[in-house]
C-alpha cells in the first residue's frame, strides 16, 4: 500500500501535462482549471510519497490542502466552465473557489500541530487527525469544497454522458465521461471511507481515480472535430 | 462535454442498454458520497 502513491503521482502528472498541452493548443478555461486541479491532485500524492519517507508538518499540511481540500473543487469548477453557457456563473464560482482556496491556505498555515509521533511506516490518512489540529472552519471548508467539487465533477460527467447517450452521438466522448465520472467518484469514496475511519482505502482509490480519469480524458478528446 | 456535438449517430444495442445502468450506479455512488459526507459533518 505504501508504494501506491508513487504510481498515482506519475499517472497524475502525466495526465496534467496532457491537459496543459491541450490547453496550449485549444485554450478554454475548463482545461486550465482541470490542469490546476490535477496539479493539486499530484501534489497530494507526491506529499504521500514524501510522508512515506520522512515527516515534516508542512508536507502534511500540503497533503491535506491539496488532496483533501482543493483538488475536487478546482476540477469541478473546470467542468462548470464546460457545461454552463452563461459565462458569468462559472466565472463567479472560479472567484469563489479562488478565495476559499486562499482562506484554506491561510487557515492551514496557522493550524497548530500536536507533538504526537508520526510513523512513516503507516499511511498519512491513518494518523493525520492525531497531528493536525483542524478548527471548525477548516473542517467546514474541507467538507464544502469536497461536496461542491464532487457534485460538479461527477454530476457534470454523468450529465454529459447521459446527454450523449440520449442523442446517440459522440460515442467516445460519452464513454470518456463515464470513465471520468467513475474516476472522480473513486477518491471521493476513498475520502468518505477516510472520514468513516477507514484510511487504508484512500491511496488505492486515488490511483484508480487518476487512471480512470486519464483514460476518460483520452477517450473524450478522440471525438473532438479537428 | 461538447456544446455543439456533430450529428453523427452511433448504434450498438448492448452499449445502449448498458450505459443507463452504469450511469444509474454512478449516480447512486454520488448520492452515497453526499449523504455520508453530510452525515459525518453533523
Amino acid at each position: 500500500m505504501r508504494y501506491i502513491p508513487y504510481f498515482s503521482t506519475i499517472v497524475t502528472f502525466l495526465f496534467m501535462i496532457a491537459v496543459f498541452r491541450r490547453y496550449q493548443q485549444r485554450r478554454g478555461a475548463h482545461l486550465l482549471l482541470w490542469g490546476i486541479g490535477l496539479l493539486f491532485y499530484g501534489l497530494g500524492t507526491l506529499a504521500e510519497v514524501i510522508l512515506g519517507l520522512t515527516y515534516h508538518s508542512w508536507v502534511l499540511k500540503i497533503w491535506y490542502l491539496s488532496g483533501a481540500m482543493l483538488t475536487a473543487a478546482w476540477l469541478g469548477t473546470g467542468t462548470l466552465h464546460l457545461l454552463v453557457r452563461k459565462p458569468s456563473i462559472p466565472r463567479g464560482f472560479t472567484w469563489l473557489i479562488g478565495l476559499l482556496s486562499l482562506l484554506s491556505l491561510i487557515l492551514l498555515a496557522v493550524a497548530p500541530v500536536t507533538s504526537a509521533p508520526y510513523d512513516v511506516q503507516r499511511l498519512a490518512s491513518e494518523q493525520y487527525k492525531d497531528i493536525l489540529v483542524r478548527n471548525g472552519w477548516l473542517i467546514f471548508l474541507t467538507i464544502f469544497l469536497n461536496l461542491y467539487g464532487t457534485i460538479t465533477l461527477v454530476g457534470g460527467a454523468i450529465y454529459s454522458a447521459f446527454a450523449f447517450w440520449r442523442k446517440r452521438v459522440l460515442l467516445y466522448r460519452m464513454l470518456g465521461n463515464v470513465f471520468i465520472a467513475a474516476g472522480a467518484l473513486s477518491p471521493a469514496l476513498g475520502g468518505t471511507f477516510l472520514r468513516a475511519g477507514h484510511g487504508d482505502w484512500l491511496y488505492l482509490s486515488e490511483l484508480i481515480g487518476a487512471i480512470l480519469m486519464y483514460i476518460g480524458f483520452t477517450l473524450a478528446v478522440k471525438d473532438r472535430p479537428q | 462535454m461538447s456544446k455543439r456535438p456533430p450529428s453523427k449517430r452511433f448504434s450498438a444495442r448492448w452499449l445502449e442498454r448498458l450505459i443507463p445502468i452504469v450511469l444509474f450506479l454512478l449516480l447512486m455512488g454520488l448520492l452515497a458520497v453526499i449523504i455520508i459526507t453530510a452525515l459525518s459533518f453533523l
